[in-house]
């Protein structure tokens, strides 16, 4: 079993940017689709970076930064097949089953981390908090809320289950203004479910996406 | 402890049933047609032709990729309310306004200070229309129940909005 300190340890891989004839090589393949999202050549950037569970399948970043603010979308690829990363579990089951994602201890944590920051419920974000105190907005709740966060934390612990193939992840999280203890079931294919969960406490609302920290607005 | 836990699993399902792309716009701009001011950005919206699209985005957004395009962006796990849909479908065509008007960003290569200026005055110009279509359509009987004021404060626009209610109130 590993706890916290050690499991999802490893630095985010950083953003590649591409050059622009590469660039619009992308922003070609986009426009193919008919749903496209409409992008402009002249101001748009578009970086990559490596996930680590997956082999042939990379995240794109596009940033049209001809608007105020900019205007970002995410896709997974394979630089063949681009994916919009559009706030359902749909696109990441998708590549799951395209990339056969392989997932061990050390990157059960990162790949959670990644699913909740491109995926929303009906209550909006999930957010697995590792250490309260660096908690995102902790210094919007009140000083009760944040002792109440503190003494009712869940270290994470992520063990595997090797009689039913899985990885169970306990601790933490945030999620519709509560903060919940459950334990998350990861099977080998990327599937998650929820188990053994129990409100911690209610009451805390962030003023904007834990994730993207972006004014949640239109 | 007493009180019920968000169902976590819910978090999975997939994106809720809603109504047809092509209706979710037609109503908003209707919608749109009883405030004086929401009537203009229709009329714009007609005589200059602009395209009005749905995009499946993380987080509520929109977007104006040129002049005579633009997008609103939600998630269909957790869709923006109907009130809140319109309110950023009138912000993002106040936008399309002003660039048709020849209000547009700087060239990416322009001075800070330019890009401040002119997006600074472009971002409060587009909030304090939003304000004025949220108040005309807030005193409407009809649409009592949308709570467009209250849904233009969760968006993030209250102190404007409150900016806005005192000079009114002077006016």
């Amino acid at each position: 079993m590993l706890n916290s300190s050690l499991a999802g340890k490893s630095s985010q891989p950083s953003w590649t940017r591409l050059n622009r004839e590469q660039a619009h090589q992308v922003l070609n393949k986009l426009s193919g689709n008919r749903d496209a999202v409409v992008f402009s050549k002249e101001s748009t950037e578009v970086s990559w970076r490596s996930l680590p569970f997956y082999t042939n399948y990379r995240l794109y970043r596009l940033i049209n930064y001809a608007t105020m603010p900019t205007f970002s979308m995410m896709y997974l690829s394979n630089g063949d097949e681009f994916l919009t990363v559009d706030g359902t579990a749909a696109p990441i089951y998708t590549v799951n089953e395209k990339d056969s994602i392989r997932l061990n201890e050390m990157n059960v944590i990162p790949y959670l981390d990644f699913f909740f920051t491109n995926v929303q419920g009906s209550e909006g974000d999930i957010f697995l908090i590792k250490d309260p105190r660096k908690m995102p907005f902790m210094d919007t709740l009140t000083e009760t809320q944040q002792q109440s966060v503190i003494a009712n934390f869940k270290p994470l612990k992520v063990s595997h289950d090797t009689a039913a193939h899985v990885y169970k992840v306990t601790g933490t999280l945030y999620y519709g203004g509560g903060l919940i203890s459950a334990t998350i079931v990861v099977t080998p294919d990327g599937k998650l479910a929820f188990q053994d969960q129990s409100l911690l406490l209610t009451g805390i609302h962030f003023p904007y996406s834990p994730h993207s920290q972006h004014w949640i607005e239109g | 402890m007493s009180q019920q836990a968000p169902q976590l699993n819910d978090f999975l399902r997939p994106g809720k049933p809603l109504p047809s792309d092509d209706l979710m716009i037609s109503t908003a701009l209707d919608i749109l047609n009883h405030s004086p001011h929401g009537q203009q950005l229709t009329g714009f919206v007609s005589v200059n032709q602009i395209s009005i699209r749905i995009m499946a985005t993380p987080q509520p957004t929109t977007y104006l990729p040129e002049s005579k395009l633009v997008y609103v962006g939600f998630n269909r796990n957790n869709p923006v309310s109907p009130a809140r849909f319109v309110l950023m479908l009138a912000g993002i065509l106040r936008e399309a306004e002003q660039e048709s008007a020849g209000i547009k960003h700087p060239t990416l290569n322009a001075p800070l200070q330019e890009h401040l200026k002119v997006s600074m005055a472009k971002h409060e110009d587009k909030v304090w229309y939003m304000c004025t279509v949220a108040t005309e359509l807030n005193a409407l009987d009809t649409f009592k129940e949308y709570k467009f004021i209250d849904e233009l404060r969760n968006m993030g626009h209250g102190e404007a909005l409150d900016l806005y209610l005192k000079q009114e109130k002077k006016g």
